[in-house]
């Protein structure tokens, strides 16, 4: 249980930080 | 009493009085002058050629991001598996256990993005390893996060610069070098000669006068202190934070980690009048934050002043105010200046439950993050203030039939698009998460988690609905106080909280850097008759009552069903 957890937990970093990034370029285009 | 208000008074002078001279060093140390710690820079070529870096290439606003962004999603991994695996790590004397994967999520978000919302207590949910090599690290990168981000913008706002905004590397390693490091030492050179813990040791064992065995946890506390304050971190070693005897032992620390919050906020706004030769800007902005911080202030300290009305109806004297959740070396006053401005800075360090504070105080503090850019964290603070000053610039040239200028450069519908989204995330996030919160308290009160949503809140009616508001505006605006009395160690407080926080960190750095990068390529036109004056009386006025308009009004409906009406509750 606590691996799953551990496994949503990086995903959802990895998902937050992917919108970061593209937010970048966003803001950019506009 | 007048010497409680006078000790608030001298703290707050001792501030300006040291603000000025740091804002004007470092605007040296970023315009590349000479200063009396260049000798450093050998260090900093070191650490440079360590990491192979180049220092001197030139970065655009999108590189500066994503250098910033980078390092941040690394460091957010280290001090995730850190806190999980803190249990088996070393120098940990009281074998403290490693943190559970929700704690370890919103722990690490929290310190990462210099909230430091803490939903495990020091004594018993982190070791001396992650308290130094999580907590203190993070607490010098991330304010040095802000504050490089920050010079940036600073870079940007120049006259006839282009795409050319120096180096992220180079601003963030002199940071912490030239400015933290430095002011960090000194500070817990003090603390540790007035009674701050500094030992390795594990917990102390005394017999209390009753009988009972105490156990008393310790560590090094000073130095960690030293930069929770000057970074505006305010994760502290303790759970009861600067309440605690150790972490805060006498009005001598108490007034030095009120100094030691306030002063880089302060200073950065000096400091961007210095770099960018426009002081008569920089004593505007700083106008507007200080009237703010006031607006707060007053009716906060009259109301601790004054004592609680429900008391004084039972007939009970309150000749030293309204005392209940305070230190009784402190007093009313100084609790009450502490409060307002931890929570306008968002250092979200405490010295007295902010829970028992009057109804009209917790609104004040409410208020003071849900603005956020009153003087603010170290750097995010003036970067949220600039999404105000677009703001105030685009409305000021639509009212005159101007197209809006500010510095020299055109704003425009693109700039302005991305000022209003920044501007609109901040009641967004911490008003969704309220939603869903209240919701779950109201219509699932008995689902089978861990924690039952009916457990989670010790106070019903308005009080309750503070304390969830509270902890959401502390998230969003990384402040990371908490109103307490919420049962916020579960699944449910650790997801929610760790993402408004981390939406409420990184998005208003890319916002205002995106609009400074963008507006910095466009056309420089000279100041004319027709120009808008930004270091006006009637600018800052204008920026005010933006604040006040997109801000405050934003959450008017949450604190009127809050604080507000547990105030009138009270008469």
């Amino acid at each position: 249980m606590d691996v799953l957890q551990v496994v949503i937990y990086v995903v959802v970093f990895a998902a937050i930080f992917w919108i970061f990034f593209k937010s970048v370029n966003y803001f950019e285009k506009i | 009493m007048n010497t409680e208000i006078s000790g608030v008074v001298f703290t707050y002078l001792l501030t300006l009085a040291l603000a000025i001279p740091l804002g004007r060093y470092i605007a040296r140390v970023f315009k590349g002058e000479k200063t009396w710690l260049d000798f450093l820079a050998p260090v900093e070529r070191f650490i440079f050629r360590f990491s192979g870096i180049d220092a001197k290439k030139e970065m655009n606003w999108k590189q500066h991001l994503f250098a910033l962004l980078t390092i941040n999603s690394v460091w957010l991994i280290y001090a995730f598996v850190c806190l999980m695996a803190q249990g088996h790590l070393p120098l940990n004397p009281d074998a403290n256990p490693g943190q559970s994967p929700d704690t370890a999520f919103n722990t690490a978000i929290s310190f990462l993005v210099n909230c430091n919302l803490q939903h495990y207590s020091g004594e018993s949910g982190a070791t001396y390893f992650t308290q130094h090599f999580v907590f203190m690290f993070l607490h010098f990168v991330s304010a040095a996060t802000g504050i490089a981000a920050l010079i940036v913008l600073f870079r940007a706002m120049k006259d006839k610069v282009t795409d050319k905004l120096c180096n992220f590397w180079d601003y963030f390693v002199k940071t912490i070098t030239r400015v933290l490091l430095p002011i960090s030492f000194v500070i817990a050179v003090i603390f540790a000669f007035n009674g701050m813990t500094t030992s390795y040791a594990g917990k102390d064992t005394f017999i209390s006068m009753q009988g009972d065995t105490v156990h008393v946890s310790r560590g090094p506390v000073a130095a960690l202190v030293a930069i929770k304050h000057l970074g505006t971190n305010g994760g502290g070693w303790f759970g009861a934070n600067s309440a605690h005897p150790i972490e805060n032992p006498n009005y001598v620390t108490n007034t030095t980690e009120l100094v030691a919050q306030v002063l880089i906020p302060v200073a950065l706004v000096f400091a961007l009048g210095f770099y960018l030769n426009k002081k008569k800007f920089a004593y505007v902005v700083f106008g507007v934050m200080t009237i703010g911080m006031l607006l707060f202030l007053i009716p906060t300290m009259n109301a601790e002043l004054n004592g609680n009305p429900a008391i004084a109806k039972m007939g009970v004297s309150q000749t030293t105010g309204a005392m209940e959740g305070k230190e009784v070396r402190f007093g009313p006053a100084n609790s009450a200046y502490w409060s307002i401005v931890t929570t306008i800075i968002s250092t979200g360090s405490v010295n007295s439950m902010h829970d028992s504070a009057m109804p009209m105080s917790g609104n004040m503090m409410l208020l003071g993050m849900m603005v956020n850019c009153f003087y603010g964290g170290c750097g995010v603070g003036i970067l949220n203030f600039y999404i105000f000053i677009i703001i105030a610039v685009f409305i000021s040239g639509l009212m005159v039939g101007r197209t809006p200028e500010f510095f020299g450069r055109k704003i425009e519908a693109r700039e302005m698009k991305v000022a209003s989204l920044i501007a609109l995330l901040h009641p967004f996030i911490i008003l969704v998460g309220l939603a869903i919160s209240s919701y779950v308290v109201v219509h699932m009160p008995g689902a089978d988690w861990a924690v039952k949503p009916s457990s989670w809140l010790n106070n019903p009616g308005n009080h309750g609905f503070s304390e969830m508001l509270y902890e959401y505006t502390s998230s969003a605006a990384n402040n990371g106080s908490g109103f307490e009395g919420l049962g916020d160690g579960n699944i449910f407080w650790n997801v929610t909280t760790g993402i408004v926080m981390i939406l409420g960190r990184f998005l208003p750095i890319i916002g205002p850097l995106a609009i400074a990068g963008l507006l910095a390529n466009k056309k420089f036109i000279p100041e004319s008759a027709g120009t808008l004056k930004s270091d006006t009386t009637t600018f800052g006025i204008m920026i005010f009552a933006v604040i006040m308009i997109i801000a405050a009004l934003s959450f008017f409906p949450a604190l009127a069903l809050g604080p507000i009406a547990e105030h009138f509750s009270l008469k």
